[in-house]
């Protein structure tokens, strides 16, 4: 019996929602374009004016999609476009180039509060709530640095202090006490009072007239404990995995030893410690130069870059060795952390028994 | 043959004078072939500069590297 060999044929069906899915592609195209709009415009501002405080704008914006229009949390059968934000905020609180419209092409667009997805991913620059080491942070007036570690103190008694540089917590000196710290950093738009995180708590005046510099350093307390979150934020490199890793102690930094950071720009790096008890002169811009003595050097190349300053630099036992704050395009110099520890806790700074959280 | 001073001693003794040289950007103990070594860290290297360095520092090998200028890691 032979069997007869079916060749499926085809029609042109003609789909009743063509037009619907032709309009909603196109409104999802526009909403889409003005919103990337508003984001590059809003790179841009951060850049000029990096410490205006203002009404939300274009950073709470995280997202757009379109899926099924919620109601009292709830789906519903209706179509709509999505526009994704980490905050609602009601009208008056938002600039108005950054209001979403309420309907694209007749589309309906759906504003969801999603908080903060972009943090997920693992982007540095992004708002972190609670924040871990290594991630954006700075004093109002300052473009960008990372967020370095945690400490506490004995007298007074402090559980949780951010460490990172006097450049990036105390604007290099040009601070006052209580000065806003905000998580991002301005350059990432981190504004105040909306992304403040801390107040400048203390820092170590930096000596541009000649004399010798052993730190960089400052510290800033939490606007409240549940904000920070105390483990240093890690990337998959060579000698680490994606995670939060907890600090355990400190110790002087060793010649040869091999090291990682985690900072804002380059993320987690691995590199060696070629130089130690070093001299050199460090210029932070408009002309000033700092002469910083007794400092560990560490290479290889691309180890760090510009937002990197304030990172802690550990070991692979995760122990801190020392506070990253300036480098070349081949070099990374860092103060050693028993320096960093000591020089924030003896007179005339305010605290005393200054130690890295063991977190 | 034993030293009669730390190769940490050896830098700090000369530390002001390569310094002054212009073009150098810092100085460092480090290690070369598992010996230690003094690191002077220059901007650029060119003759005018490295002439001016001296190869051996109270015994200890010197060993030139090239940097850049040394910068505040904020962003620029």
């Amino acid at each position: 019996m032979s069997k007869e060999l079916k060749v499926a044929s085809y029609r042109e069906v003609k789909n009743p929602f063509a037009a619907e899915i032709k309009n909603m592609s196109s409104a999802f195209s526009k909403l889409e374009e003005s919103v990337v709009r508003l984001w590059d415009k809003a790179d841009a501002y951060a850049e000029e004016e990096a410490y205006e405080a203002g009404p939300a704008g274009a950073d709470n914006i995280v997202g757009v999609g379109y899926g099924r229009r919620m109601k009292g949390g709830q789906p519903t059968a209706e179509i709509c476009l999505k526009a994704y934000v980490v905050e609602k905020y009601p009208e008056d609180e938002i600039q108005a180039e950054a209001l979403i419209p309420e309907e694209v092409n007749g589309v309906t667009v759906d504003v969801e509060a999603v908080g903060e997805i972009v943090a997920l991913g693992g982007n540095r620059k992004a708002q972190w709530r609670p924040a871990p080491g290594g991630v954006s942070i700075g004093h109002v007036k300052i473009t960008a640095g990372t967020l370095g570690c945690f400490s506490s103190s004995k007298e007074p008694a402090e559980p949780v202090l951010i460490l990172s540089n006097n450049h990036v917590l105390a604007n290099g000196n040009n601070a006052g006490i209580g000065d806003p710290i905000v998580q991002p950093a301005p350059l990432d738009g981190g504004r105040d009072p909306r992304k403040r995180i801390a107040t400048l708590f203390d820092f170590v005046p930096l000596d541009f007239a000649g004399r010798p510099n052993l730190v960089d350093a400052a510290l800033a307390k939490p606007t409240n404990r549940e904000i920070v979150k105390l483990c240093i934020l890690e990337s998959p490199s060579q000698c680490s995995k994606q995670g939060c890793v907890k600090v355990t102690g400190a110790a002087p930094p060793v010649l040869e030893e091999r090291v990682k950071k985690s900072g804002r720009t380059t993320a987690t790096t691995c590199g060696v410690i070629s130089g130690v008890g070093a001299t050199a002169n460090v210029s932070y811009g408009g002309g000033k130069v700092a002469k910083f003595v007794n400092q560990i050097v560490i290479t290889p190349a691309g180890f760090s870059a510009g937002g990197d300053s304030g990172s802690l630099i550990m070991d692979m036992r995760n122990r801190a060795r020392a506070l990253l704050f300036a480098g070349s395009p081949s070099h990374t110099i860092a103060n050693p952390i028993q320096f960093v520890l000591a020089e924030l806790s003896k007179p005339p700074r305010v605290l005393t028994g200054l130690q890295i959280l063991d977190c | 043959m034993a030293r009669k001073i730390s190769v940490e001693k050896a830098k700090e003794m000369h530390e002001e004078e390569i310094m002054s040289i212009s073009g150098v950007t810092g100085v460092a103990v480090g290690q070369e072939d598992e010996k230690p070594c003094i690191i002077v860290y220059v901007k650029e290297i060119k003759p005018g500069v490295t002439k001016a360095i001296p190869k051996e520092i109270e015994g200890f090998h010197v060993k030139i590297e090239e940097t850049g200028e040394f910068v505040a890691l904020g962003k620029q």
